[in-house]
């Protein structure tokens, strides 16, 4: 288990982190996701042994990882433009890579075979994509108990994606625990189940995406005679006009409402809540049609985000 | 960590043949060329001495570059090696690209230093002390590698390490000079410390080489020519004088000091090195943020002419902008910039004034 307690960074004046808090569960898939500059990159190479935290610990299965040989075994890190020397190739790579790491030789050439890379040629020459896929192939052939991928699909095809997120789930099959730092949330939404938020400096939400999806949902309604953002939550939460309530609030459904878009009469809101709860209070204010809009990660994403910036993003 | 040196061995060996070549083919292109007879005997060990230094000085760059680069040092530090393991495979590597094709040169070109100068005047050379001077200039350039490596890697860019290693070269030695200017104002007459200014017989010698990392390197190369040589400018007996054994005294004395120390503090030091410093401006108190005022005050105390202590101010700003990564160097190294600047001036007009 990756755990990091209070961990804070900062980098001369400017405060990366304060006090954020993360655990991976052994054997995860877990989604890193943040604005840029948020410390996604930072928090993976503190978490890799680059950089050590200015405060708090960081430990991999109660050990400390910063200088612990045993722990780095188990631990690989392909930072988002992994370095590669000059005149090296695919074939050289895969052999530094085997005296670090028990690389698997067969797995690295299944992996070739699927990119259908060209080992010889200079990684110099190579584009982003197929440099990435090459350090993809030698990173899931080395087979490590953690492994951490910053910016994983920058430049993947959708092929290579495909294959990708196959092999990072055959990884995990066999008992690793995978760290993927993206802005492809669509991408990580397919195969992590678990995910941290960074944002403003701490980690704002660390659990698994399907709970937090259960939680939120957007609706489209529409009222006879429009609707005020302000009138909708007084509805919800103390009984608004119209609306079946006890007189002190005793109907008023816990509920946290995201965004509360209006044009004319048609509101698009997003909430945070027990759904049946919520959808049955919002059946009495009779709206003319109350439509549940898919969610997906990406707009649980949008919406936490917009929510810390009080829709100043 | 066995299987990684020798995987970097393994790696570089084709970089270390070419140097190896390199450096032969320089060094073979003067044996060869130069003029032998029996009056006049070469050993040809200055440009063996200077290749072999060179070797010292500018191999760091090249073996410790893995920690000028963000991407880098993102790969070296998240693999299963300790930093000090990885400095210490980078290290040694170093050392054979120096102690490899500087001893591939030597040979060939004492062989046909030998050769050619036994056609010309079968006993004009004591051509045994290549033997011990091969030693001598091996251990010699151990030291300015040592204080090279140690001065490259306080940077967190390349182009400050190579500037820091120059720095390094020359720093102690400016130092006295300053020193000797000052107190020879003072006192009245030229040259307090008389035997920096003795190692030349030919006249003074402007530079105090027993204050820089080159120290033994020079020495041991002068030495031993003069026992190669029957001819030599420097007979042995200069060794003798009692200024040239205080010289070479504190020449070894201090380049082995600084060596070790360079050592122990590169390798205790290496944990402690953070990784976000990279590519960020270097601010070693081993770097510029001492040797930028340094440089400053000694150099204009030092300078007799107006145009070059003029050209000392402007470099000296130059220096500033590199450090600082702009020419808008802030208020704080502007600060320090003016007032090293005014120290300098205000010491070089009092040393006039009393001269």
């Amino acid at each position: 288990m990756i755990e990091a307690k209070n961990i804070s960074k900062s980098f001369g004046k400017k405060l990366v982190f304060d006090n954020a808090d993360i655990s991976v569960a052994d054997g995860s898939i877990c989604g890193l996701v943040g604005i840029n500059g948020a410390g996604k990159s930072t928090l993976l190479r503190i978490i890799a042994g680059v950089l050590t935290a200015d405060g708090g610990t960081v430990t991999v299965d109660g050990e400390p990882i910063y200088e612990n040989k045993r722990v780095k075994r188990g631990l690989m890190f392909i930072s988002d433009d992994p370095y590669f020397d000059f005149d090296i190739n695919g074939e050289k790579l895969g052999k530094f890579f085997s005296v670090m790491y028990d690389m698997d030789g067969k797995v690295f050439g299944h992996y070739v075979e699927k990119f259908s890379l060209d080992l010889k040629k200079p990684l110099r020459n190579l584009s982003k994509g197929l440099k990435r896929q090459i350090f993809i192939a030698v990173a899931l052939a080395c087979r490590p108990k953690i492994l951490l991928l910053d910016e994983a699909f920058d430049g993947l095809d959708p092929l290579a994606r495909l294959e990708f997120k196959r092999g990072i789930i055959e990884l995990q099959e066999s008992g690793s625990t995978v760290v993927i730092s993206s802005h492809s949330l669509r991408e990580l939404e397919d195969i992590c189940d678990s995910f941290i938020l960074i944002d403003r400096n701490t980690v704002k939400v660390c659990g698994k995406i399907e709970d937090a999806l259960d939680n939120i949902f957007k609706l489209q309604l529409v009222f006879k005679d429009g609707m005020t953002k302000d009138a909708f939550v007084a509805a919800m939460t103390a009984g608004g006009e119209g609306v079946p309530s006890g007189a002190d609030g005793a109907d008023a459904v816990p509920f946290e409402c995201l965004r509360f878009d209006t044009l004319g009469r048609v509101v698009t809101a997003v909430l945070r809540g027990d759904k049946n709860t919520v959808m049955t209070k919002i059946d009495g204010l009779q709206p003319i049609v109350a439509d549940e809009i898919p969610m997906d990660f990406e707009d649980y994403f949008i919406e936490e985000v917009r929510r810390a910036d009080g829709e100043g993003r | 960590m066995k299987k990684y040196f020798l995987y970097e061995l393994k790696k570089n060996a084709f970089a270390i043949g070419v140097i190896a070549f390199v450096v032969t083919a320089i060094y073979m292109a003067f044996v060869l060329t130069t003029f032998q007879s029996s009056y006049d005997i070469n050993a040809n060990v200055d440009v063996i001495a200077f290749i072999g230094g060179a070797l010292a000085v500018c191999i760091p760059v090249w073996a410790f570059a893995y920690k000028m680069k963000k991407r880098s040092v993102d790969m070296y530090y998240a693999l299963p090696l300790k930093r000090v393991e990885i400095l210490a495979v980078k290290y040694l590597i170093g050392l054979l690209a120096i102690v490899l094709p500087f001893t591939v040169a030597y040979w060939l070109g004492a062989l046909a230093t030998f050769v050619k100068v036994s056609e010309a005047n079968p006993d004009g050379m004591g051509a045994v002390y290549y033997i011990p001077y091969y030693f001598a200039a091996l251990g010699a350039m151990l030291c300015i590698y040592s204080v090279s490596a140690f001065a490259y890697t306080r940077a967190n860019r390349i182009i400050d390490g190579i500037l820091f290693i120059v720095f390094w070269m020359i720093a102690l030695a400016l130092v006295v000079l300053f020193i000797n200017r000052i107190v020879g104002a003072a006192l009245g007459y030229d040259g307090f410390f008389g035997f920096v200014y003795s190692e030349n017989p030919d006249g003074y010698y402007i530079f105090p080489t027993c204050f820089s990392p080159i120290a033994p390197l020079d020495y041991a190369t002068r030495f031993f020519r003069a026992q190669l040589e029957s001819n030599a400018l420097i007979s042995s007996d200069w060794f003798v004088f009692r200024n040239q054994r205080i010289n070479m005294g504190v020449g070894f004395a201090l380049t082995a000091l600084c060596a070790v120390g360079a050592n122990v503090w590169l390798f205790l030091g290496e944990k402690r090195q953070r990784a976000e410093n990279v590519g960020q401006v270097s601010e070693s108190a081993f770097g510029y943020k001492v040797m930028i005022p340094l440089f400053t005050v000694c150099l204009i105390g030092i300078a007799d002419l107006i145009p070059l202590i003029a050209l000392v101010i402007v470099g000296a700003f130059a220096l500033t902008a590199v450090y600082r990564h702009s020419v808008k160097i802030g208020v704080k190294q502007a600060v320090v910039y003016a007032a090293s600047v005014f120290v300098g001036i205000t010491v070089d007009l009092i040393i006039r004034s009393c001269v």
